[in-house]
């Protein structure tokens, strides 16, 4: 039978998309990027860790589309005013592809809109399994340069952008998360980057700012690896205005309508 | 030397004894007001303040009702007191010793009653108590507004012509309106001279308040301004401490003032403002309830508009009261929906939300009355629903029900003390049947006596006194020529206050599993390590794994549920052998889950003996544990169709109020449509509260939802506190 690698399930999901939403977390994630707050993710098999107080702690389980589609149920009623529903996100989704194709088109059938969260580090024949489930692809753009890239995350940056290509040729809908790490994201060049995707892009409607935070830190320790981002401290609110500041600044000149944003 | 008031107050009610209660109790108010009515105050736009002495008469005082005594308040008099005038005072004290609502009570409950609740000291061991007071009186105020003092003068004197034989109660009722009406020109009076020192601004406001005063002694109230002054002191010479439908009985009068200019935005700003902070210098705590929004509102456009006022007046006067809450329903302004959301998120906790979709046609069932009453349904106090001009429902009796099923386990008997409490019932129960079933009996038992001391309660205050300014605006007094208790309310309900209910189901659920179910552990060996409040953790441990409401648990709401349902049917069944219209129980809480908490053993849910209980139907303490969504699935789940009222507590990070403030507006949205009655929200994070404990002094205006009553937090009791940060809180950042 069917089945994915699950290691969470966030109900009442606020961050995840539009709406009110339910997140299936998949175990498993061919990149490695340093900020990664969720390390249990990476594996792809269950693995075991103990909490702060030694209490035993297993991350990953193997559920059915079918048992994703009941879960993802029980919240129906918060997604219909919110116009919430239910995210696929990771770990890497896209690298379960035939689990996740099989849970998107439960969920879309079943009248739920889908969202897939995404490092667009995936093949082809793998996004246009999902593609015709999906309603909003929340695809991460985390560095620009392709040298950059493949030395922070561990995976060159042109399969990302194929895959952006591919969405947009298929008309489907983007939102654009970008991870801004303090000494890896935070230059010019980057934010002109996002811009000039987004002016590139019309399948864009909407990029996110993703600031680092040190939410994730304690889960390196349970899982007794090191925390690659330990010496980093998260931006004030002040530099996170500047950062939003410096994009709408970027796309203004390039000529991107930004009301909506501010 | 001045007389002591006391010792009129006290001569003119036995020169009264033996004859009419109505033309007793209005003599007696005589020497009441304008007597304690203090002086209107540097910047008040309305007058009516009054402070209550040793001896006195109203529908509520502190743990009183009707003649009323202080004893801490007289001892302090008489020890002040010399020769003669103290012997007097010693003499008044003993006299309404005898004549106040407690005693006569006890008096008119018969000799069982008193025996399965003897004790009026909630911190002793007993499940169940009485509270001593008329609380709730939620008046219709336009019947007050309508046609002013005139009106209803004339509406007094109509009904005499139809009604003969109740002479007496309207010649005093029509006393009480003079009454009313002096202490207007009272005020009228005090008004004109303070003006006469006053600077040029304030003395403008003090004349307009003179000519206010004067004007609504004589005719209806005109203005918006006029209107406001009369309901407020009504509502003090009455001593109401619930402020009914402001927006509906206000409204009209501001609508139609500032479209004519006859008040600018600012001033009628500062007129509700000046109303809320009245309001809070009352500091009853858990009273000062106003209600604006939902259903069956006479001018809906113009009480709208008095919402954004009464928001603004919450955003400026930040206090723990007064309770501003909105009924809300699909179709009201969602407008009104994202203003109150903004409100909350600036951690005022106001206004509570009710939702009319689901409390109407509920109360409509639970009250078995017309939806044109329950449209007029109001949760006063902490939350207990009453139809607001014309139910009674004073909430007088408390049941720990989570004590009860300890008592339960115990054969009945308690196992500190090993006394007899409750009936006894064997210990051993065969299957978890026969325990629910045994546990329910035992709740039934207190519930029985618990209504019958709710019916003394109103044959002793309707004995006392017709409660003259009160029975003016209820339905039916008037037309029938009784007072409220003595005949003369169209509905005449109960209230019982049941704490710990989740504490019990989850209880409840656990023995079922362990027990029965999975036979993990035997009844005896679980009592006994309750008994020894968990001396294996491992044993804890279990009983804490065992599903828990407030996860959309499907068992656990169940169990909720179902005993919910049953109190609920059996609270109700009492109404008719005690000659209530109605008898229900309030889901509530104020500090009461704290403070029988205390007296409460270990629990099968994992609770440690002394812990606090539940409060209200939330979840224990961080047990909820699956997400915003599942704990408001399962607060949902719960049936309003038998109950007066539930409160549902909930704390968001301020994060969640302001940064996703649409999402959880529509989580709010959602909750109601699956038929949630109520919601309160406190937004503040976990963080803050432990800093507010370290560093009070940085944190003066941290407000948080207690239970049914708003506190500064840092004026909390300790474990008031802990219990407050133990609760889950969403959507932290």
């Amino acid at each position: 039978m069917l089945k994915g690698m699950i290691f969470d399930v966030a109900r009442a999901a606020m961050d995840d998309g539009p709406g009110v939403r339910t997140t299936i977390f998949l175990k498993g994630c061919p990149l490695r990027c340093p900020w990664c707050h969720n390390p249990e993710s990476q594996r792809f098999s269950r693995e075991s860790a103990r909490d702060k107080y030694g209490k035993p702690v297993v991350y990953g389980q193997e559920l059915t589309p079918q048992e994703i589609l009941a879960i993802a149920e029980r919240d129906r009623s918060f997604y219909r005013l919110s116009g919430g529903g239910v995210t696929f996100s990771g770990g890497e989704p896209l690298a379960q592809a035939a689990f996740l194709a099989e849970s998107c088109r439960l969920c879309h059938e079943a009248g739920l809109h889908v969202c897939v969260d995404t490092s667009g580090f995936a093949s082809e024949e793998a996004v246009h399994a999902v593609m015709p489930y999906v309603d909003l692809f929340l695809l991460d753009y985390k560095q620009t340069g392709e040298e950059r890239h493949e030395r922070d995350v561990g995976v060159p940056l042109s399969p990302v952008l194929d895959t952006l290509a591919l969405l947009r040729r298929e008309g489907k809908r983007v939102w654009l998360r970008c991870p801004i790490v303090p000494g890896y994201q935070d230059r010019p060049e980057h934010f002109r980057a996002i811009a000039a995707l987004e002016r590139e892009y019309p399948c864009i409607e909407r990029v996110e700012l993703m600031f680092f935070h040190t939410l994730g830190r304690h889960k390196y320790a349970q899982l007794r690896r090191r925390d690659p981002t330990a010496d980093l401290t998260p931006f004030t609110e002040e530099e996170k205005e500047a950062f939003w500041r410096r994009l709408n600044d970027d796309e203004a000149q390039m000529g991107i309508d930004i009301s909506e944003r501010i | 030397m001045k007389r002591r008031w006391e010792l009129t107050f006290q001569k003119e009610y036995e020169a009264w004894e033996g004859k009419s209660a109505a033309l007793r109790e209005l003599a007696c108010l005589r020497v009441q007001f304008p007597a304690i009515l203090q002086s209107v105050r540097d910047g008040d736009l309305l007058a009516g303040i009054a402070s209550y002495r040793a001896v006195g008469f109203s529908p509520k005082d502190d743990e009183e009702f009707g003649w009323y005594l202080r004893p801490g308040m007289m001892e302090k008099e008489i020890a002040e007191a010399e020769g003669e005038e103290r012997a007097e005072l010693e003499v008044v004290r003993d006299y309404f010793l005898s004549r106040r609502g407690k005693a006569v009570t006890r008096a008119c409950m018969d000799e069982e009653t008193n025996r399965v609740l003897p004790s009026d000291d909630l911190e002793d061991d007993y499940p169940a108590y009485p509270l001593y007071r008329m609380t709730g009186c939620i008046v219709d105020y336009h019947r007050l507004l309508d046609g002013g003092i005139p009106g209803l003068r004339e509406e007094v004197r109509a009904a005499a012509r139809k009604n003969p034989g109740h002479e007496d109660f309207y010649e005093a009722l029509l006393g009480a309106l003079d009454l009313l009406a002096d202490c207007c020109r009272f005020y009228a009076r005090q008004c004109a001279e303070l003006a006469c020192q006053a600077g040029d601004a304030r003395q403008w406001e003090l004349r307009t308040m003179a000519a206010n005063l004067e004007a609504v002694a004589k005719r209806a109230p005109q203005t918006f301004w006029e209107a406001a002054q009369l309901s407020w002191l009504y509502s003090i010479v009455a001593h109401t401490l619930d402020y009914g439908r402001m927006d509906d009985y206000l409204g009209t009068y501001l609508a139609r003032d500032l479209k004519s200019g006859a008040v600018t935005p600012e001033l009628a700003q500062r007129i509700v403002d000046s109303m809320w902070l009245l309001i809070a210098d009352k500091r009853t705590t858990v009273h000062g309830r106003v209600m604006v929004g939902g259903m069956g509102r006479r001018d809906p456009e113009s009480a709208d508009l008095f919402i954004r006022y009464a928001f603004e007046a919450t955003r400026h006067v930040r206090r723990n009261e007064p309770q501003l809450s909105m009924r809300w329903y699909e179709g009201m302004d969602p407008e009104l929906l994202h203003l109150a959301m903004r409100l909350l998120g600036e951690g005022t906790t106001f206004p509570i939300l009710y939702n009319d979709d689901a409390n109407v046609p509920n109360v409509g069932k639970a009250f078995g009355v017309s939806r044109e009453d329950a449209e007029q349904y109001y949760p006063f106090g902490c939350g207990e629903y009453v139809i607001g001009g014309r139910s009674f429902g004073s909430p007088n009796g408390v049941l720990n029900v989570a004590r009860v099923l300890e008592l339960t386990l115990h054969g009945g008997k308690s196992p500190d003390t090993g006394r007899q409490i409750a009936p006894p019932c064997g210990e051993s129960f065969s299957t978890f049947e026969e325990l629910y079933a045994a546990y329910l009996a035992s709740a039934e038992h207190f519930i029985r006596f618990l209504a019958k001391q709710e019916a003394a309660e109103y044959e002793a205050a309707g004995k006392m006194a017709p409660f003259l300014l009160l029975s003016l605006c209820y339905d039916d007094c008037v037309a029938r020529g009784e007072g409220m208790f003595s005949g003369g309310l169209r509905y005449l309900g109960g209230t019982l206050e049941s704490y710990g209910n989740i504490t019990a189901s989850d209880s409840l659920l656990a023995i079922r599993k362990l027990v029965y179910d999975e036979r993990r552990v035997p009844l005896r060996e679980l009592v006994r390590a309750l008994d020894g409040d968990f001396p294996d953790e491992a044993l804890r441990q279990l009983c804490l794994d065992a599903p828990k409401y407030g996860n959309a648990n499907r068992e656990a709401d169940e169990m909720a549920s179902r005993m919910h349902d049953d109190l609920c049917r059996l609270v109700a069944a009492q109404a008719e052998a005690n000659g209530l219209s109605t008898y229900l129980p309030v889901l509530i809480n104020n500090d009461h889950n704290v403070k029988f908490g205390k007296h409460t053993g270990a629990t099968a849910d994992g609770r440690k003996k002394g812990a606090p209980l539940t409060n209200g139907n939330s979840p224990s303490g961080g047990m909820d544990r699956s997400g915003l969504t599942s704990l408001l699935t399962s607060m949902a789940s719960l049936s309003g169709e038998q109950n007066a009222g539930m409160v549902q507590n909930l704390r968001l990070g301020k994060d969640q109020l302001i940064r996703c403030r649409d999402k959880t507006e529509a989580l709010i949205r959602a909750y109601f449509s699956l038929g949630g009655t109520q919601l309160m929200v406190t937004a503040v994070s976990t963080r803050e509260l432990r800093d507010a404990m370290a560093r009070p002094e940085l944190y003066q205006n941290l407000f948080v939802r207690v239970g049914g009553y708003s506190g500064r937090f840092i004026s909390l009791p300790r474990p008031v506190q802990l219990d407050i940060i133990s609760r889950t809180a969403y959507g932290e950042a």
